[in-house]
């Protein structure tokens, strides 16, 4: 029984890991209608960022301000240089420049701070609660970590439902000549769109490097998580994001708990076959159905 | 109010507008005939921003807008309404009327009163303002823009055949809001038809296009009196 609920949270904590991840794909994909596979590299980027500050300063808190900061410009920079220029030819135009821009962050990033992980700090302490005498595995970071994504999903919630620049974004991105018929500036939205995607790209950069390591590559087997996350949420919903991480963190955690991590990935496909197989746009994906 | 001079569209090669002059004066609906291909969906996107002169200007309450953005050329208070796609179908009913009410910072009062007063006078909104413009049917979707344009407080109203794939009912039911809409706030209307027997019906001034060019700018009911007049927009239709 301790170990059961020991694996549902640390499945938990893994699973709103991913949801981080996935909720920055939501932000580009609900602005722009465009799948950001890039969004890994960008995370790389921004957490060397913040690695760099810590490195010098020793603060947690200011390497993470830096970091969230980089992941807003950066997302500013991609979309003005890299996406604008191919916003109005076809999505796959798109993807394609999201894979040079890996090839190009990866590049730079060995290049100023070469190929070796490095290992990056957390803000609390990761030795996990006891209750009645049993160890959980839920320290106080852990805590952290769910409350960091619990209030981004929020915040999104809010930003798309309630406010005038939600709507606009959305409108933007359904539908980008009659959003600009009726005033809103399109450009706009997509930049911002893209900037909030960095922001929140750079939070679970610093939220997964404590646990993974930072290098070049260290972010990709979570990455894809994230991805599959995000598709069992529907691309389309933060709620859905986050149900989607903790489902998929949470089966993880069950299978590799009790029959052996080599075995992992393949549950996390079967959470993604059977989600999709009951609802083939996602979770909290669109009732129409979307074309893939 | 709106004088559009001279003005010249291509696409490519091809020639949409022919040197187009024709004013839509203050208050009054102006509406626009002319066979398929005639460039008046062109003159409609010119206009809007949509599609940018080669040469000539269009002035809107004494500015120049033929250089302008999309957006700012919205914010003058000019609202263009795409024919058979005016709301934006992923968006609720309520949402697509909030994002017109957006398009300049008025308090929410103001707000509050356009809205129940586009609920007032299309009720069918009113009562599926939580479903997604998807679910509406063609007319009703054809309601829906009308009311976002409202939202927005426009000044002149552009329309690319509102009648498009309406049963003569919901045709006339459309005609009537315009007329209404005019009659109440005196919002000028330029409004493209293929319908030239329902779009008479209401119009003030008659523009008909042929391959680009206008081949007649005329009062309304002096057109209806006069036969030569009625045979060249024959012509124009029919091309004999
Ligand atoms: N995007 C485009 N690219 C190339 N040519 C175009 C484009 N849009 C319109 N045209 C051409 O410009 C001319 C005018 O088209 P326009 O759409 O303005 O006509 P219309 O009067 O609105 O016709 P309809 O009644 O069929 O809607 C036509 O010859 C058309 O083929
Ligand atoms: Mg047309």
């Amino acid at each position: 029984m301790v170990r059961f609920l020991n694996l549902t949270l640390a499945g938990i904590t893994d699973g709103m890991i991913f949801a981080t991840i996935a909720l920055a794909l939501v932000m580009i994909f609900r602005a722009t209608r465009v799948i950001n596979f890039a969004q890994g590299a960008m995370m790389m980027l921004t957490t060397f960022v913040g690695w760099t500050v810590q490195d010098r300063t020793g603060s947690y808190w200011l390497a993470l301000g830096c970091a969230l900061a980089a992941g807003l410009v950066l997302g500013t920079l991609v979309e003005r240089v890299f996406i604008r220029p191919v916003e109005n030819g076809p999505e796959l135009n798109a993807a394609v420049v999201a894979l040079g821009l890996i090839v190009l962050i990866n590049a730079l990033a060995s290049m100023i701070w070469g190929s070796t992980p490095r290992a990056y700090p957390v803000p609390f302490s990761l030795r996990g609660y006891s209750v009645g005498g049993v160890r959980l595995l839920l320290s106080p970071n852990d805590l952290f970590t769910i409350g960091m994504v619990a209030f981004t999903m929020t915040a999104l919630v809010l930003l798309f439902r309630r406010t005038a620049l939600g709507l606009r974004m959305r409108a933007g991105a359904y539908s980008p000549e009659l959003a600009r018929l009726l005033g809103v500036r399109v450009g706009a939205t997509l930049t911002i769109g893209w900037a909030l995607a960095g922001l929140i790209g750079a939070l679970a950069g610093v939220l997964i490097a404590p646990v993974v390591f930072l290098g070049p590559d260290q972010f990709d087997t979570v990455l894809v998580y994230g991805f599959t996350a995000a598709i069992i949420g529907g691309l389309e919903s933060p709620v859905g994001s986050v149900v989607g991480g903790l489902l998929l963190g949470c089966t993880l955690s069950y299978v590799s708990g009790y029959a052996g991590s080599e075995v992992t990935s393949l549950g996390a496909c079967a959470v993604l076959l059977v989600a999709l197989m009951a609802r083939p746009s996602g979770l909290f994906g669109p009732a129409t159905g979307r074309r893939v | 109010m709106l004088e559009i001079d001279d003005l010249t569209v291509d696409y490519g090669s091809v020639r949409a507008l022919d040197h187009v002059t024709l004013r839509a004066p203050l208050g009054s609906i102006t509406t626009v005939l002319g066979a398929n291909g005639a460039g008046k969906t062109t003159l409609l996107r010119a206009v809007s921003g949509l599609a940018r002169p080669a040469s000539g200007s269009i002035s809107f309450a004494g500015h120049r807008i033929d250089r302008r953005r999309v957006e700012d050329i919205a914010g003058l208070g000019i609202a263009h309404l795409p024919s058979g796609q005016g709301v934006i179908v992923e968006l609720t009913v309520a949402e697509n009327l909030r994002l017109g009410s957006l398009i300049s910072p008025k308090p929410p009062a103001g707000r509050k009163e356009d809205l129940d007063q586009v609920y007032d006078m299309f009720p069918v909104l009113s009562q599926r303002r939580r479903d997604v413009a998807a679910s509406l049917s063609g007319g009703e979707r054809q309601l829906l823009a009308i009311g976002t344009a409202l939202m927005s407080r426009p000044r002149l109203i552009l329309l690319d055949e509102p009648s498009l794939g309406l049963a003569p009912r919901a045709v006339a039911h459309i005609m009537a809001v315009l007329r209404r809409i005019h009659e109440d706030s005196g919002r000028t209307v330029l409004l493209v038809e293929q319908n030239a027997r329902s779009a008479l019906s209401i119009a003030d001034r008659v523009v008909v296009l042929n391959l680009g060019r206008v081949v007649i700018d005329e009062d309304a009911s002096a057109l209806a009196a006069d036969p030569r007049s009625m045979q060249r927009l024959r012509h124009a239709y029919l091309g004999f």
